[in-house]
């Protein structure tokens, strides 16, 4: 069973300080404008939390948009290889969504297949995802469909649900979870502080000074705060979980913090409509307007194909590896010019299959997590959810 | 407006002078879509309101789309204008479409003719200054929610607080002017570092390509491999590489629709650099793009024996 404990909205501050001073690079969510980023930050200060998912997926973390994988040097008549300057850099994410965190499983069986991915694993090995469940979500939200949730633990190292004004439940999903619960165990207290000022500041600041956090009694903790509007938190919690003494994690009902996302369609009925869909009419009739760019597989937390381009520079070169989709035309068109999907019509079944036929199929995952990134960024109103409602629910 | 505009489609399809109708009907979210209708039943799907502005013109040379037929289109004076480029730059020739009209008014006049068509551009208000429908962007910030748009204190962005990255993602002509102007007065190193610091952010996901009515090309210089003229990852030499490419290749030619903007999953205000690109020609060489004229000028498409300029002769 996954272990819980609970953590304060400053003492996760305290954490994510403390975090980037260790030297590991902590990315984060982070507002400019329109779009939220996941960049590197130092505080929670620059964290934006006004978001139901980031423009960009987090995979950038395990796979970059472009990444060294060769380097070489031209002496003379000879090539000599070089080290690539690609090391991983031991890192946390924070902020991500229960459908990215997901989504790690899906880009983990593509690239441990057939082969492992030196680079992939490299940064796969070395970096927490700590994610914040979903309170909220919005019509292109379609998790539970393809069989996450708002609260799904899949993929986290730990996941952090909100619960009242300024607390945390804290939910050990990993034994990278456990490591980093363990390293910084002053953070995490096993007891309700019970009374959490609006801000929560006060007696976040408690729990993260006391180094036995992890072992503090409710009572202590209920009986060291003072402020009024605490009480009325108090009281709220009381009210939801029926009972007067503080409760436990494991008596905190997750499911009634989280957004109330439905089912929009059944993936089972789904992939058999698939399975015989190949040469139907809907391909062309839902990618009319398909304008045939990349926006949707490159704000995607599970696309995962790339191109190499060799860059040279006088007697250096690099090789990298770039993102790239198969929803460009270019994607798949052969040296003798013939391209054998060369309509939008095939590029976009090749999407759909792939994410939901051909993948499960051959890795029995899922290619997409419902995060609706793709619906919210195309440019042409090419809503994924309506599409697969309509192969779902077709005869 | 919408009553009138699906009675015209339904005449132009039952006349059978066209094959079909591309239009916009709701979408996803109170977002509006690009709609293709084919028979007289369908023209009810058609709506026409203040969030219908994304740019049709872009469909007028799809590969998939011609191969349904003669089209009509509905054009708001923006599509209006990249239509009258495309015929200007022999794209799109007389017979080839009717153009179902809609002034800023609401007025609609159907042209088969596009020379009328390019009078009619003419007569209408000058390039910007557009229309009050094309102030809402069909972008919606639905997924932000109610947004405070705070500009972050991250230091990627401080070229971007105080220079002029509108918060708000609808884009206006009248805002677009002023973050052109704001932009064009900075200092050079500072323009620069907006610039980069915006390219920063671009996918290479290429839909400002996609979403461009001008962006033809059957082969666009990126995907030229052979050799390779433009660095094709994602990293800052080839960002910027790309973003210089398709704003020198749209000078004088971008008819200033934004498209390529509402499309930018990253929302990096590419459209001002073909605006100001825009500004540049009209300053330079007097002419004006989305204008049909007796004989149109493309400075920098054009060689003359005589050119005053001697470095490319």
């Amino acid at each position: 069973m996954i272990k819980r404990a609970f953590i304060t909205e400053s003492s996760l501050a305290g954490l994510i300080g403390q975090l980037a001073e260790s030297g590991r690079r902590v990315l984060g969510p982070v507002r400019s404008g329109n779009r939220v980023m996941f960049k590197e930050v130092c505080s929670m200060e620059e964290v934006d939390i006004d978001h139901i998912v980031t423009t960009v997926s987090p995979k950038e973390a395990l796979l970059p948009r472009c990444e060294e994988i060769v380097r070489w040097k031209n002496q003379g008549k000879e090539t000599l290889m070089a080290d690539e300057n690609n090391p991983a850099v031991p890192t946390v994410v924070y902020g991500l969504r229960p459908c990215d965190a997901r989504s790690v499983e899906a880009l983990h069986a593509v690239y441990t297949w057939d082969t492992d991915d030196g680079f992939f694993l490299s940064k796969y090995d070395t970096t927490t995802f700590i994610t914040l469940s979903c309170r909220h979500c919005d019509e292109h939200c379609f998790c539970v469909a393809t069989g996450g949730g708002p609260g799904d633990t899949a993929g986290s190292d730990l996941l952090l649900t909100a619960l009242e004004d300024g607390l945390y439940l804290v939910e050990i999903v990993s034994e990278k979870g456990q490591a980093l619960a363990n390293e910084y165990d002053s953070f995490f207290t096993m007891a309700h502080p019970g009374v959490m000022a609006g801000s929560g500041a006060e007696s976040g600041h408690g729990a993260a000074a006391n180094p036995g956090g992890a072992t503090q009694s409710g009572a202590t903790a209920q009986s060291g705060a003072e402020a009024p509007s605490g009480t009325t938190a108090q009281s709220d919690a009381e009210a939801r979980h029926g009972t007067t003494a503080a409760p436990s994690p494991d008596q905190i009902d997750k499911e009634s913090y989280l957004a109330d996302v439905e089912k929009h369609f059944d993936l089972d009925t789904l992939r058999e409509r698939l399975e015989k869909a190949f040469d139907g009419p809907v391909w062309e009739e839902q990618s009319l307007r398909c304008l045939g760019c990349g926006a949707c597989a490159f704000v995607c937390p599970t696309c995962s194909c790339f191109d190499i381009q060799d860059e040279t520079y006088g007697t250096t070169g690099q090789r990298l590896r770039c993102w790239d989709t198969c929803g460009l035309g270019q994607f798949t068109i052969h040296t003798s010019g013939h391209n054998p999907r060369e309509t939008q019509a095939q590029r976009w079944r090749q999407r759909i299959m792939h994410k939901f036929s051909y993948g499960y199929n051959r890795l029995n995952i899922t290619g997409c997590v419902g995060c609706g990134r793709c619906s919210r960024a195309c440019p042409a109103d090419m809503n994924l959810a309506e599409h697969l409602i309509d192969i779902a629910g077709a005869k | 407006m919408t009553e009138q505009l699906q009675q015209q489609a339904r005449k132009l399809l039952d006349d059978q002078e066209v094959n079909l109708i591309i239009g916009y009907g709701e979408g996803s979210a109170r977002a509006v879509r690009a709609v293709f209708v084919r028979s007289p039943e369908e023209t009810e799907k058609l709506i026409l309101d203040e969030r219908c502005t994304a740019n049709l013109a872009v469909y007028l040379n799809k590969k998939e789309i011609r191969a349904l037929g003669k089209p009509a289109i509905v054009a708001r004076p923006s599509v209006q204008r990249s239509i009258v480029q495309l015929a200007v730059e022999n794209q799109l020739a007389n017979g080839d479409i009717t153009v179902i009209g809609i002034d800023d008014d609401g007025t609609l006049t159907l042209f088969s003719d596009l020379d009328k068509l390019g009078e009619h551009v003419l007569a209408q208000a000058p390039l910007r200054g557009d229309s009050p429908i094309a102030s809402s962007g069909s972008r919606s910030a639905s997924s932000e929610a109610s947004s405070s748009g705070e500009a972050s204190s991250s230091p990627e962005s401080s070229a971007s607080t105080e220079s002029p990255h509108s918060p708000e993602s609808p884009h206006s002509p009248e805002m677009d002017e002023e973050r052109v102007r704001k932009l064009s007065s900075l200092p050079m190193e500072e323009r620069f570092a907006f610039w980069m610091s915006e390219f920063a952010e671009c996918l290479k996901c290429y839909a400002c390509r996609a979403a461009c009515p001008l962006c033809y090309c059957e082969r666009c210089t990126v995907d030229c491999n052979q050799p390779q003229w433009v660095s094709v990852p994602a990293h800052p030499l080839g960002n910027l590489e790309w973003h210089v490419m398709r704003a020198m290749h749209l000078a004088g030619r971008c008819t200033e629709c934004g498209a390529c903007y509402d499309a930018c999953p990253v929302d990096i205000p590419l459209h001002l650099l073909t605006q100001k690109m825009h500004d540049n020609m009209e300053e330079a060489f007097g002419t004006s793009s989305g204008e049909k004229k007796d004989k149109p000028v493309f400075p920098l498409n054009s060689f003359r024996p005589d050119d005053k300029e001697d470095f490319f002769r």
